[in-house]
């Protein structure tokens, strides 16, 4: 029990939120109610409904605040912290997919990197069940705000695939010693776009099918056909392609959100 | 905050959910009734800028919603509550009703705090605040939506089948919520129960597949059935409805039956029924 913070009262009457403990105190002490209602006899209401507001505001999460320490914006740092595929079970579905990939590509070292191979079907996944009207659960209620679609389309698939690229750069570390070097950002970021347009346009799972599917037959198509898969995979020339697939699905997908035609309610109605 | 609808058309792929709907609403509560299927949600997402008619125009305060920045201007007056309420379960009763403070923009966060819990304060979940939301009820996860739609303190509030899961002491609750919020600034509410639109409504528009069937008061659609509600000791197979009533009479909506009936007061259900029931009869013939 602390002692009664009478030095406080006249200061909290003025408008400072003192700490939670005093603001406990406070609101079980008849005392300090009675002096705290003295000083303030014209808009008590006010006064203790914001304390009563401030003992139950929860306190930011984990990312929020570390997103807010890179200068986002609080409401855009919570809507990060709510996307379905950054929830525990994503998270631990693809620890579990790259932990199998790099215990895969530790074992037999001549082969393609699974590594590298399943980045694009985690980050396809992750960023086809992330925004959306089936996915969100109160979608309705967030389409209906003032937060433009194109920043929460953004900031959902920005939030994805930042985490899945964490992910793959520390497993490509750890299984390759970091040969990968970053050869896996523009085809996880093209199949993971192409598989946001699709879902998008249609269904979630319908878009991380696609996306999935493309990759792996690409990556079938290299492996049967190519003297060298990697090179088909990873070399200059693809990477120019995924540079070129990835612009077009954001393109793509700015176009659609802005005319308000996609990511509307019709498809679910 | 004038809302105006002009030829409004909105075609799926294989329906017409509204069909060259043309109607101004005012100032006050106004109710959106129909049969499901009518085209009430339909129009409602319509009004939350989350759909775009398919045809015609729509006006909001003399916004146009398909514009970009007007779109955004009226989300920045607008509270709603959709019928399919999707909440956070994790989240506290005070932390959803904050994250959608925050996406209306309310970024003083001490202010936000306050209107937040002003906000449920007046649906009386303020000692509940720190509940997951998935240990609450049905209803209480509705005025859980209902906070959200008042938080911003909004021009316009949109109520998509809002008593839905309410029991009747709560769906009583609501009714005077409404009512007062009606007093200040526009609600607009659909559903099927026409006693929550007998209630509270200053403005009843009937829909029926998709067009308006009616518009006015509740008094002028009570008057729509004036002299055509009879009692009547027996069901009568010609008019247009009839059904027994807990006095073990039947109550008949037509012509005046051939047993020995009674003319009764019509209800706003009375009106209701009957020119929905009139529109029924005329497109089967």
């Amino acid at each position: 029990m602390i002692e009664h913070p009478r030095e406080l009262l006249p200061l909290i009457a003025e408008g400072m939120i003192p700490d939670a403990e005093i603001r406990g105190h406070i609101e079980d002490c008849d005392t300090c109610r009675a002096a705290l209602d003295a000083l303030l006899p014209l808009d008590l209401g006010y006064v203790w409904t914001s304390l009563q507001a401030e003992l139950e505001a929860p306190a930011p999460t984990f990312l929020e605040r570390a997103l807010g320490l890179l200068g986002v914006d609080p409401a855009l740092a919570r809507f990060a912290s709510v996307t379905p595929t950054l929830r525990a079970a994503w998270i631990l579905a693809s620890l579990g997919v790259f932990a199998m990939a790099m215990v895969l590509t530790l074992t037999d070292k001549t082969a393609l990197s699974p590594v590298l191979i399943v980045a694009p079907v985690v980050a396809a996944a992750l960023v086809a069940f992330s925004y959306g009207p089936t996915v969100e659960p109160a979608y309705e209620i967030v389409a209906a705000t003032p937060l433009s679609p194109i920043t929460a389309l953004l900031v959902r698939l920005t939030g994805v695939l930042a985490v899945n690229s964490v992910f793959v750069g520390v497993a490509d570390l750890f299984s390759n010693g970091g040969q990968g070097a970053l050869v896996w950002f523009l085809p996880m970021t093209a199949v993971s776009l192409l598989s946001a347009v699709i879902a998008v346009r249609t269904q979630p799972i319908a878009g991380a099918a696609a996306g999935i599917g493309m990759w792996c037959l690409l990556v079938v198509t290299a492996v049967t056909l190519a003297t060298s898969p990697a090179g088909v995979l990873w070399g200059e020339a693809s990477q120019l392609l995924y540079g070129v697939v990835t612009a077009a699905c954001l393109a793509i997908l700015i176009q659609w959100v802005r005319s308000g035609t996609r990511l509307s309610l019709d498809q679910v109605a | 905050m004038q809302i105006e609808l002009n030829n409004v058309v909105k075609s799926y792929r294989t329906a017409r959910a509204l069909d060259d709907v043309t109607v101004d609403l005012g100032s006050g509560i106004t109710g959106l009734l129909g049969p499901n299927g009518a085209g009430k949600t339909t129009l409602i997402r319509i009004l939350a800028t989350l759909m775009s008619p398919t045809k015609g125009t729509v006006r909001i305060g003399g916004f146009d919603p398909q514009d970009a920045r007007q779109r955004l201007e009226v989300r920045r007056r607008l509270g709603y509550l959709p019928q399919e309420l999707g909440l956070y379960p994790r989240f506290t009763v005070f932390e959803f009703v904050d994250y959608i403070a925050m996406l209306k923009e309310l970024n003083n966060r001490r202010d936000r705090h306050q209107k937040v819990m002003n906000a449920l304060m007046a649906v009386g979940l303020e000692d509940l605040a720190r509940r997951k939301i998935k240990t609450l009820s049905g209803g209480m996860a509705r005025r859980v939506g209902i906070a959200q739609a008042l938080v911003a303190d909004p021009d316009l509030m949109l109520f998509d089948e809002p008593t839905v899961g309410l029991d009747p002491e709560q769906r009583a609750r609501f009714r005077e919520l409404i009512a007062g919020l009606g007093q200040e600034r526009q609600v607009i509410l659909s559903t099927h129960l026409v006693e929550d639109v007998a209630a509270i409504c200053t403005s009843v528009v009937v829909l029926w597949e998709g067009k308006v069937l009616f518009h006015g008061t509740p008094a002028a659609l009570r008057a729509e059935a004036e002299g055509l509600v009879w009692s009547s000791p027996a069901p009568e197979k010609d008019a247009l409805v009839s059904w027994r009533t807990e006095s073990g009479k039947f109550r008949v909506i037509g012509a005046k039956p051939s047993h020995d009936a009674t003319p009764v007061d019509p209800t706003v259900e009375d009106g209701y029924l009957y020119i929905t029931s009139a529109a029924r009869l005329k497109v089967a013939a």
